[in-house]
């Protein structure tokens, strides 16, 4: 082939090895450990766009493994776990499919999207698929781990952490098996969460034995606070509304409380908290939803007035101080339509309050004794209730936000209902005026929705 | 065991299957070579008569080579009848010996750094004991057999082609020694480098299994009497299945709650040697439940056993219970029961009648459905210790391990080293992946339904650019495509007869969920798809051996 002798001809490879070693090693240099040290190229790609392992997230050997035995065949070994693991759930084999999905997450730990998935798959649609409460608790329990799982592997992003709160506040609280999942939530039905002979939560998911959606609130805070620590975006929903939930699982853990029938001081104190939340915090994040303009939700007419008379216009703004108080509440009202600020404010407001408080137990216990048969003491907490309850929404302050909304409407209307059924069991006349008649009257064409609910209300739990 | 229903290994259908199989490829061995002998020798004849007496040298060649074929024939089967024991042993030991040289058992080392690193890729150890013990349980199974599987197959390929080649083959036959014994020796020798890697993993597996999972130890795994199963439709009626509630998997057909819908389990041989310790017959079952309103959800689904002699018109109904999804449902019967009469009855001498047991199942929540499939009841005999469910599963393992040997060693005394590879290679994925597909090929159902027709048309329909879902034009031309392609998809669906069922000896799914594997539908299954293939891949081993020319290369 040519003239060069075998030694020399090695010689030429190891030459030709050296040279090439060259943009090897600059290209693939290791990190830099210290100050000073620039580390290779691709590693400083990586730390400039945030691709290492270690920038992502904690670091879980086994995938990192995996993923380098895999070489090039990462893609196709996780199309074919994607279809094993699809088979595997439509054959309901649990076990094989919950082990397939730990597989699928090694191949691709950073890929939020997969997480997401995987995540509702176990909470929602496997949960499901199992006849026992229990059951199905647990399997919401490994869908809400997971995503605490993603969210730790991929620690600066916050759609996994809102996931996981959202799981804990949404599928716990509100799903149909709410009652169930939320005494769960404090008193697991695993033997293994029993110490000393006492059942106790499961300390993963709440290790403060607190309220799921008081779990929820402060997971996310932890969403916010990362979003605000890292600057990364979020895909979910739009900025303004996705910082609202904080708040929102506060008043959830009110409204629960209400709804399991408790009217006490500590509820009000959880509205109150919430309203602080709401009006403090949320309300006074800022916004910038168009050039120079920057508002705070919290903001009312007089407030906006007052900013724009002490305060000077943004420098380039070219309109004059009438124009920009006229943007200023312009996009404060957008905002607050959007985010239904004003509603869920006054709401807040007017629950904490103590005789808003007395009516909803009056009203409750009402439509309770109804159930239980006592038609006498459902007339009387009826009838008391309704008063308490006309004076709480015609009142200017604990009224606030109530005149119009469905579901203080729907309550009174129940109200209505328990009293009149109570007098019908006891064979007695229904007067024509009675507490909340304008209500009455006025909402009959939401008569029939509303007896339907009833019905469910007052009818005992049927043996399946 | 979510989806599987253990079928009872059916000897007539197996012998029948195999004896056409069988028989059919002798007869085509026997008229090949009885052909290629007459061939041979009428060409010998020929050139040594000369061309001018073509008839008597076509007469002496069938002569000579039916003399020629019917002596080798007699002389094969007295070859493989009667071998010396002594001789094959000498040449297993050889092969055992060659075996270990050439660095088999280094697979224990892969085998102990699967095992070092299992704990890495396998599920959480806090998670319920429910789900991690058929995860553990697979990975160790799984990892035997395919670590065994590419050593022995690599063995079995290139020895006797290796043999060959390094014309160390050709001094063994100068000695007298058969060539049945140098085959059967070598499966033999292979056999035995597996069976000691096999046993050295199963029990490794075994103890780390018992590690890994402390509860393992104390578990003991089912032994299932499985019965038959009918049903009733919501109006009593005799019906094929009950009704399909929508669910994906279409294995379970569901009873309608609070109706005369039922399923009526039939088990036969019931004797007191089923009932436990207690004297109970222990029942156990797997029925899933199907809610069309939420109903109570405190509560599972209700539902009931009834067990009925009809012969002598007694019912006796089971206290009603709630269905445990995905769970052990166990429920032990009190020999002592109270019929519909309330008179007290004997389960054991009222109820079984004949050694036949009905049970009927009924779903006593209204608007709910419960979903039931044959194996979903059950009656519970003696439970068997888990090690002697779990070495059954490995002696399956063995048993596919020898049948590839059987298979690679007795493909190799025909082709080369990498041919036999291929070969094998293409009969374990069939095996494996492929024979859904060669059934559908044949039925034109299953999972793996195709569209688009035969080879010709689906050529045609690659050339033209068509969907398969779309159907050809009717005429002349697609009437003959298809004719012509009906007998070739019909012999490669029949083919699957002569490929492996490698499913037949995956028993991880028995051991996995705590079930003893079965003698019927699991071991025997087993045992006898080996034999089915050992017999016909010996002989034909044999004679491609015999008639092969070793001093080539």
């Amino acid at each position: 082939m040519n003239n060069l002798t075998s030694h020399q001809r090695k010689m030429v490879y190891l030459v030709g090895m050296g040279l090439l070693f060259i943009p090897v090693i600059t290209l693939g240099f290791p990190a830099a450990h210290s100050k000073g040290q620039s580390g290779g190229t691709l590693a400083q790609m990586r730390q400039e766009h945030d691709l290492g392992e270690s920038t992502l997230g904690n670091v879980d050997p086994s995938s990192a493994t995996m993923n380098l035995v895999l070489l090039g065949l990462r893609g196709p070994a996780a199309c074919m776990l994607w279809v094993q693991m699809d088979k595997q759930k439509d054959a309901k084999d649990w076990a094989g499919m919950r082990a397939t999905t730990e597989s699928i997450i090694k191949l691709q730990p950073h890929f939020q999207k997969v997480w997401q998935f995987h995540a509702w798959n176990l909470a929602y649609n496997v949960s499901v698929e199992w006849d026992s409460v229990k059951d199905r608790y647990f399997w919401v329990k490994e869908g809400a781990k997971f995503y605490r799982k993603g969210s730790l592997r991929n620690e600066k992003y916050p759609e996994l952490y809102w996931y996981f709160a959202d799981t804990l506040g949404k599928k716990i609280g509100r799903s149909d098996e709410w009652r169930q999942f939320r005494r769960f939530f404090r008193v697991d039905p695993d033997e293994r969460f029993t110490v000393n002979q006492v059942p106790g939560p499961d300390l993963e998911l709440n290790p403060k034995d607190e309220d799921n959606n008081a779990v929820s609130a402060d997971w996310f805070k932890e969403t916010n606070r990362i979003m605000d620590q890292y600057g990364k975006e979020q895909h979910i929903m739009d900025k303004s509304l996705f910082r609202s939930y904080p708040g929102r699982s506060i008043i959830d853990h009110a409204s629960s409380l209400q709804k399991e029938g408790h009217f006490d001081e500590e509820t009000r104190e959880i509205w109150a908290k919430a309203f602080q939340y709401w009006k403090n915090v949320y309300g006074q994040e800022t916004w910038y939803p168009a050039p120079f303009i920057g508002i705070h939700l919290a903001w009312t007419k007089e407030e906006i007035q007052k900013f724009v008379e002490t305060g000077t216009l943004p420098e380039g703004y070219k309109g004059g101080k009438k124009q920009y108080e006229i943007d200023l509440r312009s996009w404060v009202g957008r905002y607050q339509n959007m985010t239904n600020y004003r509603y869920w404010h006054d709401k807040c407001y007017s629950e904490q309050q103590k005789n808003t408080m007395e009516a909803h137990k009056e009203l409750y216990d009402a439509l309770k004794a109804l159930a239980e048969g006592d038609t006498t003491r459902a007339e009387q907490l009826a009838y008391t209730g309704l008063q308490k309850y006309e004076k709480v929404i015609g009142d200017e302050i604990s009224g606030l936000g109530l005149q119009d909304d469905d579901l203080a409407i729907e309550e009174g209307m129940l109200g209505i209902m328990t009293w009149r059924s109570a007098l019908e069991l006891g064979n007695k006349p229904i007067p024509n005026n009675f507490p909340l008649r304008t209500m009455w009257v006025s909402h009959q064409n939401r008569l029939k929705e509303i007896e339907a609910e009833f019905k469910r209300r007052i009818s005992p739990t049927k043996n399946n | 065991m979510n989806d599987y229903d253990p079928i009872p290994f059916n000897w007539l259908m197996g012998f029948q299957t195999w004896g056409i199989v069988c028989g059919l490829m002798f007869l085509g061995a026997v008229i090949l070579a009885f052909a290629l002998q007459v061939l041979s020798h009428t060409l010998q004849e020929f050139e040594q008569i000369g061309p001018g007496k073509p008839r008597r040298s076509l007469f002496q060649g069938l002569r000579n080579g039916s003399a020629a074929f019917a002596n080798g024939l007699i002389e094969g089967f007295q070859d493989l009848f009667w071998m010396s024991p002594r001789r094959v042993g000498a040449i297993s030991v050889l092969v055992f010996r060659e075996s270990v040289r050439r660095k088999t058992l280094l697979v224990l080392v892969v085998f102990a750094i699967c095992f070092l690193f299992a704990g890495w890729f396998l599920s959480d150890p806090n998670r319920d004991p429910l789900l991690r013990i058929p995860i553990y349980v697979t990975f160790v199974l799984t990892a035997i057999s395919w670590l065994i599987l590419p050593a022995v197959f690599l063995l079995s390929c290139w020895g006797l082609p290796d043999d060959i080649k390094a014309r160390s083959l050709h001094t063994v036959v100068t000695k007298p020694v058969k060539r049945s014994e140098i085959l059967v020796g070598r499966i033999l020798g292979v056999t035995m480098v597996g069976t000691l890697v096999v046993a050295v993993m199963s029990v490794v597996g075994f103890l780390w299994l018992v590690r890994a999972l402390p509860e393992v130890s104390g578990i003991q795994t089912r032994v299932p009497v499985f019965g038959t199963i009918s049903f009733l439709d919501r109006e009593g009626k005799p019906a094929k299945e009950g009704i399909n509630v929508g669910d994906i998997n279409m294995f379970r057909s569901y009873i309608e709650g609070d109706t005369a819908a039922r399923a009526i389990w039939k088990f036969s041989g019931v004797s007191p040697r089923l009932l436990n310790k207690d004297g109970k017959l222990v029942l156990e079952s797997k029925i899933q439940g199907f809610r069309t309103h939420k109903g109570n959800l405190e509560r599972g689904i209700i539902f009931q056993y009834t067990f009925v002699n009809p012969t002598r018109n007694i019912r006796a109904k089971f206290q009603p219970f709630e269905i445990a999804e995905f769970r052990d449902s166990i429920k032990p019967i009190d020999n002592d029961l109270i019929d519909e009469q309330n008179h007290p009855v004997k389960l054991m001498t009222d109820i079984v009648d004949n050694g036949q047991l009905t049970v009927e199942v009924a779903c006593l929540s209204t608007g709910q459905f419960l979903g039931m499939a044959r194996p979903d009841v059950f009656i519970r005999a003696q439970d068997a210790p888990f090690a002697a469910s779990f070495f059954k599963a490995v002696l399956c393992i063995w048993l596919m391990m020898f049948l590839i040997i059987v298979f690679a060693v007795s493909v190799s005394t025909i082709v080369k080293g990498p041919v036999a590879s291929f070969l094998t290679g293409v009969i374990i994925v069939l095996g494996v992946f492929g024979r859904d597909f060669m059934q559908s090929l044949v039925t034109g159902e299953g999972d793996h339904k195709w569209n688009g027709g035969g080879m010709l048309e689906s050529a045609y329909r690659i050339v033209t650019h068509m969907n398969p879902m779309v159907p050809m034009e009717k005429g002349f031309w697609t009437t003959v495509v298809q004719v012509l392609d009906t007998p070739m998809l019909l012999f490669a669906g029949h083919s699957r007869a002569i490929i492996p069922d490698f499913e037949t000896f995956q028993m991880a799914k028995f051991v996995a969920h705590g079930y003893d594997v079965p003698w019927n539908s699991g071991l025997l299954p087993a045992i006898m798809h080996t034999l089915a293939f050992l017999v016909p891949c010996v002989v034909l081993g044999y004679f491609c051996l015999k008639s092969r020319e070793l001093e080539s290369k």
